[in-house]
């Protein structure tokens, strides 16, 4: 009764696939041990609307990043011990190759993208087609359906569609199809992003605690970091639906983005101090004397400024007043005179 | 323009007809994300009004048996009971009324109306599969796999995967691991350990 048809997806929210009915497509998303079913009716298939999204380009700079730093951890080994081992070229080689391999299968299957579905009384997205290339297949399998299902244009549609578009400027509220507020977004004040920012800003006085007393300074030091990390966790799984600017979205990915690079980076070290005979170091007791780690310590710390500081700019004036006028997400927020 | 008020999913920006119907990617006006429309002629259609009910003209006509003061249009092929173009609710060929609806809905008897099912299979596959990782739990897991394959062999399964296989996987994996633990607890009873 179904075919199959193409783009799957394996997410928290399920296993999505889509298959093809008699009269309509069936999205089918599997959660743990039930199977929930969407259907959308051939007939009533309105549009279906593909958005670019920098998915892609996000998980490029993701394994690009992680590339260049195995790489350079293998170089920086290769180059530091006085004679070369046969087991660190084919541990560095492996490493590489782990991450080297989603990087090219990232670049091969080409763009990302988000597709949705548009019918009279829904815009629903299809979360089984997260690439350009599937969404296309998806599309020429489906359009003659949906063709022999609504027929052709009329030259009556052509002409509407070949009409210049309405003036927006000249648009009253009244013309904004209903739809359009009924599907509003959440409005948030900002105020765990507030939150992030602080604790990005305490990076500096902590890491100034660690140096001046290493001993219970580690410690709170971890605490802070592992605080940051929830929050951030926290932060990027609450803004979802809101109407926070694209600026303010990117706070909390961007924190654990650095607080990855930074375990990352502490790890790989500790890993190459363990290999030079500095064990210490690899089971995870990092000795604020060893000059490397207090340049990585010091790295570290003025990335979060930055990065509480780029906040606190995007927090000014958020969220805008009573009076101010309704902006899309994605643009910059408005900061008083 | 009836119908065609399309918007971009995420910001909700009007999107214009000229770039609907362009069929290439064009910047959404609001978030000036990269986005294509494929229009399809339901855009540009009203959707069509419900049928209103008949009132009935001569007390001889066949009622609607919701309505008893509308005329009958069809009757309902699950019950036999007239009903008016307003208790009409037409499934594929089928024409059924409110109740049969519900019935049909509850028992999961027809595809069209099913909107979840439970997936006995993937339970029983996974029941067999993943104790294996704590191998004495399968003492109790292999029993409780076989049973749970059993029950839903003839309950209806996943729309879209015809095939019982999952199920026979399941119950063949269960059986291996009783077969393991028979043969050992055989053997301990001969003293071999």
């Amino acid at each position: 009764m179904y075919r199959r048809l193409p783009g799957r997806s394996l997410a928290f929210t399920g296993y999505h696939r889509l298959y093809q009915g008699p009269d309509h497509l069936l999205l089918a998303s599997e959660t743990g041990f039930s199977e929930r079913y969407k259907r959308f009716f051939f007939r009533d298939v309105q549009a279906m609307v593909l958005r670019e999204s920098k998915a892609q380009w996000v998980w490029n700079a993701i394994w690009g990043g992680l590339l260049l730093l195995c790489l350079a951890v293998w170089a920086l080994a290769l180059g530091l011990s006085s004679s070369v081992e046969v087991g660190w070229l084919v541990f560095g080689g492996i490493m590489t190759a782990l991450v080297a391999a989603p990087l090219a299968v990232n670049v091969l299957l080409g763009p990302t993208c988000h597709c949705y579905v548009v019918t009279a009384v829904q815009t629903e997205r299809l979360p089984c087609l997260k690439r350009l290339k599937t969404a296309e297949r998806l599309l020429q399998a489906i359009e003659p359906l949906i063709d022999s299902a609504q027929g052709a244009f009329s030259e009556q549609d052509l002409a509407l569609l070949s009409a210049p578009p309405p003036d927006p400027a000249r648009e009253t509220p009244s013309a904004v199809p209903p739809r359009i507020h009924e599907a509003g977004l959440r409005a948030d004040s900002g105020r765990l992003h507030r939150w992030l920012v602080g604790f990005l800003l305490a990076d500096l006085p902590f890491t100034t605690l660690v140096f001046l007393a290493p001993s219970w300074g580690y410690v709170v030091g971890t605490l802070l970091f592992s605080a940051t990390a929830i929050l951030a966790i926290v932060v990027a799984a609450r803004q979802r639906g809101t109407n926070l600017p694209g600026t303010l979205r990117a706070l909390p990915w961007l924190t654990l983005a650095l607080l990855a690079a930074h375990q990352i980076s502490a790890v790989a070290y500790a890993v190459f101090a363990g290999a030079q005979g500095r064990p210490g170091l690899l089971m995870g007791m990092l000795a604020m004397e060893d000059p490397m780690v207090r340049g990585m310590s010091v790295v570290s710390t003025v990335l979060s400024l930055l990065l509480g500081v780029f906040g606190m700019v995007n927090l000014r004036g958020w969220p805008p007043g009573p009076g101010a006028p309704p902006r899309p997400p994605g643009s910059a927020p408005q900061t008083p005179p | 323009m009836p119908g065609l008020s399309l918007t971009c999913p995420q910001c909700r920006a009007p999107l214009g007809a000229a770039e609907s119907a362009s069929g290439v990617f064009h910047p959404c006006p609001g978030c000036a994300a990269p986005t294509r429309v494929r229009l399809y002629p339901a855009a540009l259609r009203a959707l069509a009004a419900g049928a209103a009910a008949e009132p009935l003209v001569v007390e001889s006509e066949a009622a609607c048996f919701y309505h008893p003061q509308k005329r009958a249009a069809v009757h309902c092929q699950g019950c036999g009971r007239f009903l008016c173009s307003l208790c009409d609710v037409q499934i594929g060929l089928e024409h059924l009324c409110p109740g049969c609806l519900d019935a049909r809905r509850a028992q999961g008897s027809q595809a069209e109306l099913v909107r979840q099912r439970p997936l006995y299979d993937s339970a029983a596959l996974m029941i067999a599969l993943v104790p294996l990782l704590l191998w004495p739990l399968t003492f109790i897991t292999a029993p409780a796999a076989i049973a749970v394959a059993l029950y839903g062999w003839s309950k209806p399964g996943s729309l879209v995967r015809g095939s019982r296989i999952r199920l026979l996987l399941a119950i063949g994996f269960s059986l291996l691991q009783i077969l393991g633990w028979t043969l050992a607890i055989a053997a301990i009873l001969r003293g071999a350990f």
